[in-house]
């Protein structure tokens, strides 16, 4: 009897400990997704700029940050985990694309978005998110990295690259970026 | 236009312009999915066709062996054959889709980006590789299987001729040639199927590799 009581009260226990110790990981991971939102953001904005399932995708994203966070260990500063697990599942979205094309329909919303875009096409933010889109998704996953003040080694390591190469990358599509931006 | 106004150019975007609201996306929410509305929606379509290939692929073995196990029944290869050839069209279709999602919900997301793309075309080469080797044995030893039928219904090997009443052996020889054709047929298949996937892979990593002309800039 005493230990059916012993059991039940440690289970509880642990289930409690348990409990508390997920909660203050979700609560870190949640802390630290809102303070670095905004690289989310412009990641989308790069990969899925006239997408409609853009909030799909940057949902698709959040979702595969929390399922690698176990494996975040400090190692590295958290937004260039962020940045390497992010660019990762964005250039997956779109090659997996060629396995299953969304034919879903649009909603309302989705054409209204659509518009919206078109409306302020002029912009210069536009026009810069216009011809980094004209780059393959490595020069974009490269270009993002330079354009954030992430340093050569810091972008060598995300991409998998060495130091050299990255500066050598760097410049060609600052070159290429240069000429589509002056040349329209 | 400078190379160095590129970056004071994207600062200035980002902070005279407000970002796109994704407000409608909450952590918490995401935080309890698999995955995303329109990827889940994408791969339960595949996840469908799976259960339902296997499903039928099922019923179908469970009917054989009724029919020849349980009341042991016993065809000549005449009939046997086209019986035979609805279950590896079940098998194939089964196996693919299968493959497909196995394709689909492979990821790699914590490691550089190169390491990723190296890891992904290793697992989607293994991956085709075990399919053509599952096919390979399946369909070799189905041939094996149907030789042997052939054999035992018209007595023996002493007893072939090329006119006999049971199956004429240069239809015979054209089932054998198609049956031990098909996993390379599957092969060709897959190749297409995941072309443009391989070479946006190969591509990508050859652009991470091209240190040829470093020198040059």
């Amino acid at each position: 009897m005493f230990f059916c009581h012993f059991v039940i009260i440690l289970s509880i226990y642990t289930t409690n400990l348990k409990n508390s110790i997920i909660s203050k990981v979700e609560k870190e991971f949640i802390e630290l997704i809102k303070s670095h939102q905004g690289i989310l953001h412009k990641i989308c904005n790069i990969y899925f700029l006239r997408d409609p399932y853009k909030d799909d995708y940057y949902q698709e994203i959040l979702i595969r940050l929390w399922k690698s966070y176990p494996s975040f260990k400090n190692l590295s500063s958290f937004s260039t985990w962020l940045y390497r697990v992010a660019l990762n599942t964005a250039i997956d979205i779109i090659r997996k694309q060629y396995l299953i094309p969304v034919h879903i329909k649009l909603s309302k919303n989705e054409y209204n978005i659509a518009e919206y875009k078109n409306n302020i096409e002029s912009e210069n933010k536009d026009k810069l998110y216009l011809a980094i889109n004209m780059l393959s998704d490595i020069e974009k996953a490269i270009i993002i990295l330079y354009l954030e003040d992430f340093n050569y080694k810091e972008i060598a390591e995300i991409i998998g690259i060495s130091e050299n190469y990255a500066g050598v990358r760097i410049n060609r599509i600052k070159t290429q970026l240069i000429k589509i931006l002056n040349h329209g | 236009m400078d190379k160095n106004d590129l970056k004071s150019m994207w600062k200035d975007a980002h902070y005279t312009n407000g970002e796109i609201n994704f407000s409608k996306v909450s952590i918490e929410e995401a935080m309890s999915l698999k995955h995303s509305k329109v990827i889940s929606r994408s791969l339960l379509d595949v996840k469908i066709k799976v259960l339902l290939y296997t499903l039928i692929l099922i019923i179908y073995v469970g009917l054989m062996m009724y029919a020849f196990v349980y009341l042991r029944l016993s065809l000549s290869v005449n009939s046997l054959v086209p019986l035979e050839l609805v279950g590896v069209f079940l098998l194939i279709t089964a196996s693919s889709e299968f493959v497909r999602l196995l394709v689909l919900t492979k990821t790699a997301d914590n490691l550089s980006l190169k390491d990723s793309m190296l890891t992904f075309s290793k697992k989607l080469k293994r991956i085709k590789t075990s399919d053509f080797i599952i096919y390979m044995v399946f369909f070799y030893l189905f041939t094996i299987l149907i030789i042997y039928n052939y054999l035992t219904d018209i007595g023996g090997v002493k007893n072939l001729s090329w006119g006999n009443n049971i199956v004429p052996i240069p239809l015979l020889v054209i089932l054998i040639l198609m049956l031990l054709s098909v996993p390379w047929f599957i092969k060709y298949l897959d190749n297409l199927r995941y072309k443009k996937l391989f070479s946006n892979l190969m591509d990508s990593i050859s652009q991470l590799n091209d240190q040829s002309d470093t020198t040059g800039c």
